[in-house]
């Protein structure tokens, strides 16, 4: 059912896990990575209620993490892992997803109220959309979880960070209350100054007045756009370099990085108060969403410049200098 | 993979401007109208394209000099 084999001889390994039909490690992860993408997508088809972006983008970035690793750097004794599917577990793999489809669909009606809602129901009803993610514990306990994840803990704690901080639209919805005041303050505090006379109008959509220009902030002002650009961005940028990366220093610069998007969010709309109540109110409504786009980018740049070089591992950069070049 | 990343980015950035309706106004002028979703596609690529330009600019130049 399960076979954990350390084969010492390397040149006889592909012909005996080929008649074995048992995979390498990473090969091995990779098909249950790919079946479980094929399955939450057919999930969310055949039951629109399960409709989550989170659990695909997050499969998605471990199965292209894993592929960019591919088989080398392994510590030594675990390159030679071979693990193999039983029939059993795949039929429980697929049985399993069935049963979330019929269950999804027989309870769409009561739950379609709850979907999409900032509220808790609808907090509980999107965190249980990820059950979609639970029949691949069958196809990975087919082999010690623990020694498969060993070998893959980088890119299994990137997959989570993806799952859990990926577009993170209802978060800030959820939060805007709060989010929004602290957002103002800011803002607030900051304009304050570079123009005499600003006011602070308290509501759930804060409102900056000045002497010509008054700036609400909705929730479409929350940097959403800058936290999913810095998302996409940031996540291409590991994707392509994932091997010469360190990874505990890419862990710490995301993190980072989605606090400078929050400060630059901020210097945005301070700059839009600013240069609003200095002559420039009517060019400011008119260009500041379509400005907002390259604001974003420019500060993911910036930011990139001042962390790429330290987010490689340059020991391993150096060696292989075509990899980064 | 790098010009086919930069083409998708640069599809997307002008795609949407494709997607203008036309529309008249009470002289009966003809009048472009662009939806919101649309003006956040034409952002969103733009923005795009230049982080991902920017990138691999950063990723071509020598690592002392990151």
């Amino acid at each position: 059912m399960v076979s954990l084999n350390n084969t010492p001889d390397a040149s006889a390994r592909p012909r005996t896990a080929l008649l074995s039909g048992s995979l390498p490690a990473s090969r091995f992860l990779l098909s249950v990575l790919l079946l479980t993408l094929i399955a939450v997508t057919l999930d969310q088809f055949f039951s629109p209620i399960l409709y989550s972006s989170s659990p695909l983008w997050a499969t998605a970035t471990w199965v292209l993490l894993v592929w960019r690793r591919g088989e080398t750097s392994f510590p030594p004794g675990n390159d030679q892992l071979h693990f193999s599917f039983s029939t059993q577990r795949v039929t429980a793999f697929f049985a399993a997803h069935l049963l979330i489809v019929f269950a999804a669909r027989w309870f769409t009606e009561a739950l379609q109220p709850l979907a999409g809602s900032v509220s808790l129901g609808g907090t509980l009803l999107a965190g249980m959309k990820l059950c979609v993610l639970a029949p691949t514990l069958a196809l990975l306990s087919a082999c010690p979880v623990e020694r498969i994840l060993s070998l893959y803990t980088a890119e299994a704690i990137a997959g989570l960070v993806v799952l859990i901080t990926f577009f993170p639209r209802r978060t800030l919805e959820s939060l805007w209350p709060w989010y929004g005041q602290v957002l103002a303050r800011f803002v607030y505090f900051l304009a304050d100054l570079m123009v005499p006379g600003i006011g602070y109008i308290r509501s759930l959509t804060p409102t900056l007045t000045g002497p010509d220009l008054d700036v609400t902030i909705i929730l479409d002002c929350s940097g959403i756009n800058g936290f999913e650009l810095f998302d996409l961005l940031f996540g291409l940028v590991v994707i392509l370099d994932w091997n010469p990366l360190c990874k505990r220093r890419t862990f710490l610069s995301y993190f980072a990085g989605l606090f400078a998007m929050f400060l630059g969010n901020a210097l945005r709309i301070t700059s839009f108060v600013v240069l609003g109540n200095h002559g420039f109110a009517e060019s400011i409504t008119r260009v500041h969403i379509a400005a907002g786009w390259i604001f974003f980018s420019v500060v993911f740049l910036v930011y990139l410049c001042l962390t790429y070089g330290w987010t490689l591992n340059k020991k391993s950069a150096s060696a292989e200098p075509q990899t980064v070049a | 993979m790098k010009k086919l990343l930069l083409l998708a980015c640069l599809a997307g950035a002008l795609l949407p401007s494709g997607a203008k309706a036309e529309d008249h106004d009470r002289e009966d002028h003809p009048k472009h109208h662009m939806r919101v979703n649309e003006m956040t596609g034409i952002g969103i690529s733009a923005a795009a394209l230049v982080g991902v330009a920017g990138y691999f600019l950063l990723r071509r130049r020598p690592l002392h000099l990151v």
